[in-house]
């Protein structure tokens, strides 16, 4: 009963905040510095008849909130509109460079789920030893230097000085996407993974030292069990919580990485459209990133429950 | 030094056990040269305040002692040494030879886990071989073993259960190998009153009946005098006397334990002045020649600091760690008596109220639109310079009452009124009231740790607190001294932090503090719960001197009966948000009318019958 109570609160605050920001998406049309016409317009010369058209496309004569109506309703059906630069189908451009930024994500992920918590867990159960302080160290360095810095620097290193890895594109094929994200996805993934480092490390120390720890050792359950049971699944409900805010950071991180290295992404595209005012385009671009953070963050709350029973079944207090 | 072994074979024998930990300054030993045994079917207690090593002792004996600690020592299991052996041997007696119960129920549990799991997971091979019935059938079976007879425990997180609940279940998974050495670390401690006894009645039975060796650890004497055979007391990490319970309790030969003993308040009578043991327990390592104690003893001589002294025989399985407990045994004896004195209790005409509580009710939401009634419809009166005492057990609803009273909580419904001033809700009273109010009551918290800024010196938070009380005085550092002087603690104490302080002086500091108010009204929330019984009769010592000196009125709640017979004039016992019963403490506590309070009496742990009446 309360997990369908505790779904259906998560949720419906997910629609409420969904209406706000596309709210705030919609008006960068009329924020924007400039008319809308001329915006929408771009290059193509300003007639009396262009201007009809975008009027009756965009129903630029009817009061905001029917414009923005129309906006979501097309919005919703997966119409963004026209971009202004290429004059292509927005969402055609953003289905075609989808594959690109997911795979570069998701590889970026698994280094830092992978990387990261390994470390983490390594450092959190020898806390105090070698491996403890190169982990520290290692995370601290990780969280300060920013990716595209990183970026650069694999650069020089693994794409110029030691020619391993191509230094821009994304490939062709699994073998070649694999190739050509290795090296931005690593950038991407060395300051998640510092966060998941840092926060593995300290929910595995803090449960090392509980109660619940000692009384099962002193019971005589097995290491093994005691390791999967009792520290790695009470150690999971930190960081799931982390993992969510990894992917968010992943999600904006990717921006500053497509352009460093060149991958024609998502994240590149939003810059593209940024510098040339291609309003439609940068709506739906922001639109679905923020899309992805909040069904990242209701994932979280979901697993949240599935693995704590304290919120699943409801706290007695 | 060996001590004959009465009957049933030696199952743990335990030489020249010490445990130290790498400090500032060098090694410091926090366990020193213990020596214990243990036979089959017998119960020991290990005895001790906090800082004693008793826990310590206790790991060690399973190899749990945490990892920054070097453990020395011979410890023989059923004739062969396990002190040397590697974590993974010592790993496959945990459970089916040696099992451990720790102190608190709402930790030790993990919190992801069905209770049948975790009876399950303690099984010697973890149940694998067993089929999924016949797992969840011993389950049950075990759960029954320890008093809980509802099937449905098994598919429960430990969340959903009480607290005794809790450590029932525990003792269930401590068992499930059928262990021949169950220790028990403080078991009880953590739980309420009747609670505890129920748990210590159950360990004492599951003890008698499947013949295990018991090693209770424990700070409380009256409870190890009921559960154990023979009782060793440690003092800063070194047993100071043993002797088999009943000797104990006739004649305690060490001056720490007969200052231990007769420290603990008696439930029976009120008496003219608690005894304390002057000063506080030194820190490990502290003390690394002569006698630990020496330094809060009345018959410390010369001697007394130069050697250390050995446990010595005293005959009958009797030995003491006191150099001179031949010359003063006498003399003990002798202030044995002059503690006795009792006191008759106030009962004369109640004064003028105070603060009067009438119909106070207090609602939480608790789950989706449920509300949770924490009080209900309740009055309650304090006197000007009187001493009032509020008990109850844990949901009793005593602090959320108090909060109430202090301001910290909105009730429901009724109304407060203190001094005069309507203060039901302290948002409406406007602000010279409430700064009025502010003054008038002052609240001592339980925790002495928590409830002092550890950045600030002492000086500093008095005078904080001096200045928000009367912004217009002259001289603040005069008044600082006179209200650290007023609590029994020295000036120099100012210049100090808290955490360089004991728990006694930090809850000293506390109460100067509530008094730079110059209140009215006092609230203590349980001032001494968290602190040791040898400190906790210097502070009862001193609450009760300051409301006889100073003519304040006091609300003293308290889960403890021995404490508020000693300490208040008139006493309401609460029960589930209700108040049960009231009257003067003399008078409740004498001749109690409810069945309640007859129930709670009875649960204080005392000399014998305590654990039988609870069985039935």
């Amino acid at each position: 009963m309360q997990i369908t109570w505790f779904l259906a609160r998560r949720f419906s605050a997910m629609i409420a905040v969904m209406f706000l920001v596309s709210v705030g998406i919609f008006s960068l049309i009329h924020l924007s510095p400039g008319n809308p016409i001329d915006i929408l317009l771009g290059p193509v010369p300003r007639t009396p008849e262009t201007v009809a058209t975008l009027n009756e496309r965009y129903h630029l004569d009817e009061p905001l909130y029917i414009q923005y109506w129309i906006w979501l309703t097309n919005a919703l059906q997966g119409d963004f509109g026209t971009s202004i630069r290429t004059s292509l189908p927005v969402s055609q451009e953003i289905a075609d460079r989808l594959p690109t930024t997911l795979a570069l994500g998701i590889y970026a992920f698994i280094i830092t789920v992978v990387g990261g918590a390994t470390l983490g867990v390594l450092a959190g159960l020898r806390q105090g030893t070698n491996i403890d302080r190169v982990a520290v160290i290692t995370a601290v360095a990780g969280m300060s230097i920013p990716s595209f810095v990183v970026g650069v620097l694999f650069l020089y290193l693994f794409a110029i000085v030691m020619p391993w890895f191509p230094t821009s594109g994304s490939g062709q094929g699994f073998i070649g996407s694999l190739w050509h994200l290795t090296l931005p996805s690593l950038s991407l993934a060395l300051i998640c993974g510092a966060y998941i480092t840092r926060h593995v490390r300290a929910a595995y120390g803090r449960i090392l030292g509980e109660d619940y720890l000692v009384f099962a050792r002193a019971r005589g359950v097995p290491s093994m069990r005691i390791f999967v049971t009792y520290l790695t699944k009470n150690a999971m409900i930190p960081i799931v919580t982390i993992s969510g805010i990894v992917l968010s950071m992943l999600i904006t991180g990717a921006v500053l990485i497509e352009v460093t290295f060149s991958i024609s992404g998502i994240g590149q595209l939003l810059v593209q459209s940024a510098r040339y005012q291609d309003i439609p385009m940068l709506q739906a671009v922001a639109l679905f990133m923020a899309t992805m953070v909040m069904l990242i963050n209701l994932t979280t709350d979901l697993l949240y429950s599935f693995i704590d029973p304290r919120i699943r079944l409801g706290d007695g207090s | 030094m060996t001590y004959a072994v009465e009957d049933g074979s030696l199952l743990l024998s335990v030489k020249g056990l010490t445990v130290s930990r790498r400090g500032d300054k060098g090694l410091q030993s926090i366990v020193k040269d213990v020596d214990l045994t243990l036979s089959e079917g017998e119960t020991i207690g290990i005895v001790g305040e906090s800082g004693s090593g008793k826990s310590v002792t206790a790991q060690s004996l399973i190899g749990l002692a945490p990892k920054a600690l070097t453990v020395g020592g011979n410890i023989e299991y059923k004739g062969s040494n396990i002190s040397s052996i590697s974590e993974k041997r010592i790993r496959s007696l945990r459970g089916s030879d040696l099992s451990m119960i720790l102190q608190d129920p709402f930790t030790i549990l993990n919190p992801l886990m069905r209770a049948g799991r975790i009876i399950v997971e303690s099984l010697s091979d973890g149940g694998k071989r067993l089929s999924r019935e016949h797992r969840r059938a011993l389950a049950v079976e075990r759960l029954k073993e320890v008093g809980i007879h509802d099937e449905s425990v098994i598919d429960q997180y430990p969340f959903q259960l009480s607290g005794g609940m809790r450590q029932r279940l525990a003792i269930a998974a401590a068992l499930a190998s059928d262990p021949t050495i169950l220790i028990a670390d403080e078991p009880s401690t953590a739980l309420d009153v009747t609670t505890q006894r129920e748990t210590m009645s159950l360990i004492k039975q599951l003890q008698v009946e499947r013949g295990m060796g018991l090693i209770l650890i424990t700070h409380d004497l009256r409870v190890a005098f009921n559960m154990c055979d023979r009782i060793y007391v440690m003092y800063a990490g070194s047993v100071i006397e043993h002797a088999p319970a009943d000797q104990f309790e006739e004649a305690p030969m060490h001056p720490y334990t007969h200052g231990l003993l007769r420290s603990e308040p008696p439930i029976a009578r009120r008496v003219k002045e608690l005894v304390s043991v002057p000063g506080t327990v030194p820190t490990p390592g502290e003390v690394t020649v002569g006698c630990v104690f020496a330094s809060r003893c009345r018959w410390v001589t010369p001697e007394c600091v130069e050697i250390s002294p050995p446990l010595l025989d005293l005959g009958e399985n009797h030995a003491s760690a006191c150099i001179r407990i031949s010359e003063i045994a006498g003399e003990i004896r002798q202030v044995e008596l002059e503690a006795a004195d009792a006191e008759p209790g106030v009962n004369s005409e109640r004064p003028e109220p105070l603060v009067s509580v009438k119909e106070v009710g207090k609602e939480f939401r608790a789950s989706r639109g449920n509300m949770k009634v924490a009080v209900d419809r309740v009055d309650l009166e304090v006197g000007a310079g009187e001493c009032v005492g509020l008990v109850g057990e844990s949901g009793s609803g005593k602090t959320t009452l108090a909060r109430m009273i202090a301001g910290l909580e909105e009730p429901s419904n009724g109304s407060i009124l203190i001094d005069g001033i309507e203060a039901s809700n302290w948002r409406s009273v406007g602000k010279a009231a409430r700064r009025q109010l502010r003054s008038t009551l002052q609240v001592v918290f339980q925790d002495p740790y928590s409830t002092l800024n550890p950045q600030l010196r002492i000086g500093t938070v008095l005078k904080e607190s001096v200045l928000v009380h009367n912004p217009g005085i002259r001289d603040v550092r005069a008044k600082v001294e006179q209200l650290l002087d007023r609590v029994g603690l020295s000036s120099s104490i100012a210049d100090q932090r808290p955490s360089s302080l004991s728990g006694g002086m930090r809850q000293r500091v506390a109460i100067a503090r509530a008094l730079s108010a110059e209140p009215k009204f006092l609230i203590f929330d349980e001032p001494v719960s968290a602190l040791d019984v040898s400190v906790q009769a210097q502070i009862l010592n001193l609450i009760r001197n300051l409301n006889r000196d100073v003519g304040v009125g006091f609300l003293f709640i308290t889960h403890d009966l021995a404490v508020v017979r000693q300490v208040t004039d008139y006493l309401y016992v609460m029960k589930l948000g209700r108040v049960v019963e009231q009257g003067y403490t003399e008078d409740v506590l004498t001749d109690p009318r409810e069945n309640y309070t007859k129930h709670l009496l009875d649960s204080v742990p005392r000399k014998s019958g305590w654990l039988s009446a609870a069985r039935t």
